[in-house]
């Protein structure tokens, strides 16, 4: 399908037409390159520019340590400031690759003496990457299609929603890159299987070794590659091209993987690895009755194969069920397991279910995604499976495994777009081929005018075009007819119209915000800013000690680390369940239970997000029961989630709530004083605008901690945790004295004279009595 | 008729009742003993109404006893009593071949066909109910289990019972072995089919199977099947007025309906799809050829066009629109 | 870099003044000079005493948000409430700022009394109710038995509060029982009735069972709150009275004499106590270091050899001087104590330990809780940070990894050999083909 195959004339003339061509494509990509960076600047514009969300300002934090003190003081650093008293080795517990990378590009640029801030740097990481991604995506299809099914899927990734979700300025996480490497790195791979030679296989094992320091998704392509290889074997296109990239592959990916510390030995330990370990071996295995098949007869090498085959089959299977059992092989990790065992999270993983990214996906953010992607996709799908080949075996599998994850978990429609990309761009591009192919003269001019009636951004749709126009010159028997031919052109046009002013709208409105600014529309259209986030952050930075400790739930661990600098009890690297459930055990217990925790960690502040002014529904009494779950599983005596609900199993706030819920230090803390406050005429005080009720418990007295401050929208309420001396006045309540007596004060501001009883009354020349009975 | 046998049982049950109130009531360690025997052979006791008041009602007991009130019997059609008492079954079970087993704690079950004075007596109206006897006293409230809000699942019943008991017990399903045996029985098929086939393997190779599979898979996940699976949203939704609605108004949710529809629309664009490209390519009658390209061509615009409308009615402020609005 | 080492001290008020301001509150003016004697111990040791009568309208405890005074005596036992803006709000807000209260009631304490008492832990008995003993009272009792001779051994076991107790005459003491919060730690009965006693009204007939009996009836009551400021609740006034400090004592049942009774010994060491001139501590200094260097490092690592000091000090005669006990253990924290041992003291009053850092890294804290009767509250936490191995720590050649090691060599090794081979092969077969 490569246009260099229709070779014309003389040889300057295909220079002229190569020269073109590559002009062409090299024009396409760039502009998909800055479509696709243009289109993730959104925030940046309507903001600032400024890390978003949660993971990203670990990833910048860390970035910017490293940035500070070297790479090997990153590896060896020791934050003492995460997950207080246990700290967090980060450089054994994180995928360094974002970092060195964004790293790297600070040294670079500063070497230069271009004097960039790291934090911009990190800023727009991922959205420069996305043109790489772009570009590796191209090369990908063109290596399983043609030129211009690489062009449109290049454009198709550039500005495609599901990749801008992990992808907007500002969104500096793994994702980010760790697409690109991924595309990059199947792209290697299908070179090297097309060509058997050692470079490729080492290139795409380099890439791989990207991959696994960037992003622990690098799982996918370990299963992935031994899939295609295993498939390749069940299809009988066992060649020594394949023998040679796959064995290289894996023994540079498998070496060079084990050197980043957080992945460390589990390519040999865990069972997600095995099966690439098993496609190794069966590899040998077959190339060994291959070589012993041009030496026997053919009945003796049949028996061997059945013997053979199933002996080896089954020791294999008891090693490594056996390895398991013993403890060296790992088996599946929670996260992986629910990935096949779809129920298995609900049951079993509070922590796992309580993400959002992690639930199943409906049609709607299909096709919210990735728009026309998702109807055209298995058209491609189809096409590669009817005109199959060894590469194409690959993007069958991808498309297939892709799209199976991708509805198990959301936060896996990353995985799947690229190749849906990928395939859209096929099928795309078989169409256009076919249906604008003839009409040389004709067709030429319009398509130029669509193009350049719709703007730079829609030049991507005649890449796929224009090589085939100039390619095909050779007139078959046209049945089709020319007005077809261009209504068919029309109607694919303003489909692809149709997706570009779909994933702008979707980008502008759905991906772009920092969600720690939040921004709210008034009726008359005016924009109002609440910045209560940071401005709580920077109080907390501002007015406590540099090593105060602050308990918050995990959600805003990385943040307060981030931004106000200060100790963190568990965060968003939730690897201790244990230490989590302990700080959902002090949020769910009542004050004095929780006051107990609270001393043992020493905690010096409690930091809670309330949305019930400003009707934020993200806040922590809506996530409450997450916490209730999660301290259960490892505290089931102290805490019963059915404590938490009325008689009839609801969850309200209101006067009909549970006794325990209305008392717990989360419901406290929260509704602290707002019973006071009456938000509008029209509704009652104590009106909680997310939850739509008014508060059940509008007297909350608090013992042993005291609000220290609360943001101008009440969205961050900050306490501090009294010490023991200041309320442990050993205080005998009225209730409990064996002495009972009124004591009611007469004083007031007037009289001011005490009482003293029976006052002798001193008369001149009598002597008083010392005491009067 | 019914009427009739029910008087007759009634009158039966009350002369069994009489008499074994006649009869000296067992001393606390004989009943222990007969308990322990019966639970030794049958992990779930079955109590009728005289049974029931010896074992359970009887003072002094030192042992809990639960009890699951149902009615199993085929004309009562309770299709939930039955997955219920499976549960239940396996809580017992897995109690009888634990390590905690002792005769503290016996189960015991009372259908609604044998023992409808007991439902009289304790007043119950529905089935199934779970009750904890404790050693001491009457049941509290606490001590029904609320199966509206913590279900019936083996796992429940374990973590409630321990809750009143202190007496923790394991859940051990017996291993589910329909889906293994299902598998077998698949493998073999398809073994066999292989083996009878096997000098014909030629439909191994034919792509337009494995195509259609490859495409179907797609759909069913695209259509979100799996949310469907793990969520398991009503077919279609019914209001008051019974007016159906096929379509999830948010975008949070989706019936199941709606994704066949979705389905249905993805793999007709994708039809078009593919009409229009082998009309193109493939040779032969000129006429049918071009027939195929404009029915691709339809198809692709009208259907992508309806799921794009209904797109439109799940996202609130989605400005665009093509051919229908 | 900041440095994660921190200290936290609570010990007594840093600025020392040996003797402070003093505000005396009296039921009327002959307190003062019935009482002069005690006054007078005070004023000698350098109080300077403002005496008001409780009901003045003018009394205040602070101006401008600072304490006028640093100590409260409280010697009116028949106050109802307090003049001024005293009540019992102003007075429990001056000890939880750090100030320290005497007051001592009588068998008709006031209500504001009673109040106060319950804030920090004690209850006054009922209104008219003595302490009567009819085993132990003195020959000059009026009949009711209610003027009772208490043995030196009821007080507690305590020298830096009460002084040494040996050779302290019995005591007098008239006046109320005190019912202190047994459950209470903070609360120390300095002086408790003999076993013998109880507390009732003694002029009426004992209907139903007294609020205290024997030894539970607590005499002289004291609190050290957890700030350290030190409270003393007497249920007798007249204890601390001249003809109480001065008379003869005979013992109307046994017979023991003595010329002159134990209270001025026992009410000056109370007194000392009370307004912290007696067991009070401070931490000069703390320092913890590697074993083999001087000074603290930025972070641990684990399997540290660690060396903590503590330099302890004792408030006397108005210096601070070392101070020497062999009972003062380090506890080495994280959420649970990891190491706890007893530190060695030296006679200038440093303390030390030496010790091994567990296998586990986290953030510690060394913590030196030292809390013994009497004296104030010693509490000092050193947060550390304890890191695992650096990657350049580990073992770099392990014994059991040497057959992997002898496998790469001869892997090496091998593939260059087969090279040669290979090459060389290669050229033979050149030169076979080419002839």
């Amino acid at each position: 399908m490569s246009q260099a195959g229709t070779k014309k004339g003389a040889v300057s003339k295909i220079n002229k037409n190569v020269a073109i061509n590559s002009l062409i494509v090299f024009v396409v990509l760039l502009l998909a390159w800055v479509a696709g960076f243009a289109s993730r600047l959104f925030a940046v514009i309507r903001f600032e520019s400024i890390i978003h969300e949660f993971d990203p300002w670990f990833n910048y934090r860390a970035t910017a340590y490293m940035v500070k003190h070297g790479f090997y003081n990153f590896l060896n650093w020791f934050d003492e400031r995460a997950w207080y008293p246990l700290g967090r080795i980060v450089g054994g517990t994180v995928y360094p690759g974002l970092m060195l990378t964004s790293g790297s590009i600070h040294y670079i640029l500063h070497l230069l003496h271009i004097n960039v801030h790291i934090r911009d740097i990190c800023v727009f990481l991922a959205p420069i990457f996305s043109g790489l991604t772009a570009i590796s995506t191209y090369f990908l299809t063109k290596e399983l299609w043609s030129t211009g099914a690489g062009l449109f899927a290049a454009c198709f990734i550039a500005i495609v929603p599901g990749y801008i979700s992990r992808s907007v300025a500002g969104s500096y996480d793994n994702e980010g890159i760790a697409i690109f490497a991924l595309q990059f790195t199947y792209f290697l791979w299908i070179k090297s299987v097309k060509t058997g030679s050692v470079f490729w296989a080492v290139a795409a094992s380099l890439s791989y070794f990207y991959m696994v320091s960037a992003w622990g998704g690098y799982v996918f392509i370990i299963n992935l590659i031994p899939l295609h290889v295993f498939v390749l074997l069940l299809m009988g296109r066992f060649s020594n091209r394949l023998f040679t990239s796959y064995t290289t592959f894996y023994i540079l990916g498998l070496v060079m993987s084990m050197q980043i510390p957080f992945v460390g030995f589990q390519p040999i330990r865990t069972s997600e690895h095995m099966a690439a370990a098993g496609v190794f071996a069966l590899l040998f295995a077959v190339a060994v009755l291959k070589y012993l098949q041009s030496m026997l007869s053919k009945s003796e090498f049949k028996s061997l194969v059945i013997f053979g085959g199933l002996i080896a089959a089954a020791v294999v299977f008891v090693t490594v069920v056996l390895l398991t059992y013993a403890g060296y092989i790992a088996p599946w990790s929670g996260r992986f397991y629910s990935l096949w065992d779809t129920g298995y999270a609900k049951i079993h993983i509070p922590i796992i279910a309580s993400v959002s990214e992690h639930q199943p996906t409906t049609w709607f953010s299909f096709f919210f995604d990735l728009h026309v992607l998702i109807p055209t996709f298995p058209a491609g799908l189809w096409y590669c499976i009817k005109n199959v080949n060894d590469e194409r075996v690959f993007v069958i599998l991808y498309a297939l495994s892709a799209v199976y994850f991708a509805g198990v978990m959301v936060r896996l429609m990353l995985t799947l777009t690229p190749v849906v990309c990928m395939l859209s761009g096929v099928a795309f591009s078989v169409i256009l081929e076919l249906f604008v192919k003839d009409e040389d003269s004709n067709s030429h001019p319009d398509t130029e005018n669509d193009e350049t009636s719709h703007g730079g951004k829609r030049l991507y749709d005649k890449a796929g075009k224009v090589p085939k126009i100039i390619k095909h010159e050779s007139k078959e028997q046209d049945a089709i007819g020319p007005n077809l031919r261009s209504i068919a052109a029309v109607v694919f046009v303003l489909l692809l119209m149709l997706f570009a002013v779909h994933c702008t709208w979707v980008t502008s409105n759905a991906y772009s915000s920092p969600s720690i600014v939040l921004a709210s529309y008034g009726s008359d259209g005016t924009r109002q800013i609440l910045d209560d986030f940071r401005e709580a952050y920077f109080w907390l930075s501002q007015n406590t000690a540099d090593d105060a400790r602050v308990m918050s739930w995990w959600d805003y661990g990385y943040q307060i680390a981030g931004m106000a600098n200060r100790t963190t009890l568990v965060d968003n690297n939730t690897w201790n369940n244990s230490h989590i459930a302990l700080v959902g055990k002090a949020m769910s217990s009542n004050e004095s239970a929780a006051y107990e925790i609270m001393t043992a960690l020493d905690v010096d502040y409690v930091l809670v997000i309330f949305g019930g002014v400003i009707g934020y529904s993200g806040d922590d009494i809506n996530k409450f029961l997450w916490m209730v779950r999660i301290a259960e599983g490892e505290h089931p005596k102290d805490i019963k989630e059915s404590d938490y609900f009325t008689e009839h199993g609801e969850f309200r706030v209101d006067a009909e709530g549970s006794p325990t819920l209305l008392n717990c230090l989360m419901y406290k803390l929260s509704y602290y004083k707002f019973g006071e406050l009456k938000l509008d005429y029209r509704t009652a005080s104590g009106y909680d605008r997310t939850r739509n009720a008014v508060i059940g418990n509008k007297d909350i007295q608090l013992t042993y901690l005291e609000e220290a401050y609360t943001t101008e929208h009440w969205l961050v309420r900050i306490y501090r945790v009294k010490k023991p001396d200041e309320f442990n006045r050993p205080r005998i309540p009225v209730a409990n004295r064996v002495i009972k007596s009124t004591f009611v004060s007469k004083k007031n501001s007037k009289r001011k004279k005490g009482v003293i009883k029976n006052k002798p009354v001193i008369v001149k020349g009598k002597k008083p009595a010392v005491k009067t009975q | 008729m019914r009427r009739l046998l029910f008087t007759i049982l009634v009158i039966l049950s009350v002369i069994i009742y009489t008499d074994s109130q006649a009869r000296k009531p067992s001393s606390l360690t004989e009943r222990v003993q007969q308990l322990t025997d019966l639970a030794s052979k049958k992990s779930v006791l079955r109590f009728n109404t005289n049974k029931f008041r010896e074992f359970v009602k009887a003072n002094p007991r030192n042992y809990s006893v639960i009890v699951m009130f149902t009615a199993l019997a085929p004309q009562r059609q309770c299709q939930i009593c039955r997955q219920a008492s499976d549960e239940y079954t396996i809580v017992a079970n897995s109690f009888r071949y634990s390590q905690s087993y002792s005769n503290k704690l016996f189960f015991g079950m009372v259908d609604f066909d044998e023992g409808s004075e007991v439902y009289q007596m304790l007043r119950l109206n529905t089935a199934p109910v779970f009750i904890h006897f404790p050693p001491k006293g009457k049941p509290k409230a606490a001590d029904t289990m609320d199966i509206q809000r913590i279900g019936f699942a083996a796992e429940a019943i374990a973590r409630w019972i321990n809750d009143r008991t202190d007496i923790p017990i394991r859940v051990f399903r017996p291993p589910n072995y329909s889906g293994t045996l299902a598998i077998i029985i698949l493998f073999s098929f398809v073994g066999g089919f292989l083996y009878l086939r096997r000098n014909n393997l030629e439909f191994l190779y034919n792509k337009t199977m494995w195509g259609v599979w490859a495409l179907f898979f797609c759909f069913a996940m695209t259509s979100g099947q799996m949310w469907n699976h793990i969520r398991g949203p009503p077919f279609v939704h019914k209001n008051q007025q019974g007016q159906v609605a096929y379509i999830h108004g948010s975008s949070q949710g989706q019936f199941v309906f709606e994704t066949y529809i979705i389905m249905a629309l993805n793999g007709a664009v994708v039809l078009g799809m593919i009409l229009m490209t082998e009309a193109a390519k493939g040779k032969g009658d000129p006429r049918k050829r071009k027939f195929l390209a404009i029915l691709g061509l339809i198809l692709i615009s009208v259907f992508f066009s309806l799921l794009l409308s209904i797109f439109r009615t799940k996202t609130q402020g989605y400005p665009y629109s093509f051919l229908f609005k | 870099m900041i440095k994660f080492l921190f200290l936290l001290v609570i010990t007594l008020f840093s600025s020392v003044r040996s003797q402070g301001n003093t505000l005396v509150l009296l039921d009327n003016q002959v307190i003062k000079e019935t009482h002069s004697l005690f006054f007078k111990s005070l004023q000698d040791r350098g109080y300077s005493l403002t005496y008001k009568i409780a009901d003045d309208a003018s009394l205040i405890l602070s101006k401008y948000g600072e304490y006028l005074y640093e100590n409260l005596i409280i010697f009116a036992p028949s106050v109802v409430e307090f003049g001024g803006n005293l009540n019992v709000d102003t007075i429990t807000q001056f000890i939880d700022n750090g100030g320290n209260v005497l007051i001592a009631g009588s068998e008709s304490t006031g209500d504001v009394l009673r109040e106060l008492a319950s804030e920090v832990g004690f209850e006054v008995d009922e209104e008219g109710a003595f302490v009567i003993d009819h085993l132990n009272f003195d020959v000059s009792d009026e009949g009711q038995h209610t003027k009772l001779l208490v043995s030196s051994e009821n007080l507690i076991d305590a020298p830096v509060i009460v002084g040494t107790k040996k050779d302290v005459a019995p005591l007098l003491y008239q006046g109320t029982g005190i019912l202190a919060d047994s459950e209470n730690p903070l609360v120390l009965p300095l002086l408790t009735a003999d076993s013998t006693a109880y507390s009732y009204q003694p002029d009426q007939p004992i209907k139903e069972y007294p609020h205290a009996v024997g030894k539970d009836t607590v005499l002289i009551a004291g609190l050290q709150a957890r700030n350290n400021a030190r409270v003393v609740f007497s249920g007798s006034l007249s204890f601390f009275s001249d003809e109480f400090f001065t008379s003869s004592i005979e013992n109307a049942q046994n017979g023991v004499k003595s010329p002159k009774s134990g209270n001025e010994d026992v009410a000056t060491a109370i007194s000392q106590w009370v307004f912290k001139e007696h067991g009070r501590l401070r931490v000069k200094s703390v320092n913890h270091h590697k074993a083999s260097e001087k000074q603290p490092p930025h972070d641990y690592t684990i399997m540290d050899d660690v060396v903590y000091t503590i330099g302890i000090e004792i408030y006397d005669n108005g210096k601070w001087k070392p101070f020497t006990a062999n009972d003062v253990q380090l506890e080495f924290v994280r959420i649970d104590p990891f190491v706890r041992m007893t530190l060695q003291s030296n006679p200038k009053g440093v303390y030390e330990a030496q010790f091994k850092i567990p296998d586990v890294y986290g953030v510690y804290q060394f913590k030196v809780d030292y809390d013994r009767v009497g004296f104030t509250r010693l509490y000092s936490i050193t947060q550390v940070s304890v890191r695992p191995l650096e990657h350049t720590q580990y073992e770099r050649f392990i014994d059991c990894a040497y057959p992997y090691y002898a496998g790469a060599f001869s892997m090496m090794l091998g593939v260059f050999v087969f090279s040669i081979v290979f090459l060389h092969m290669k050229d033979d077969e050149k030169k076979t083909k080419g002839e």
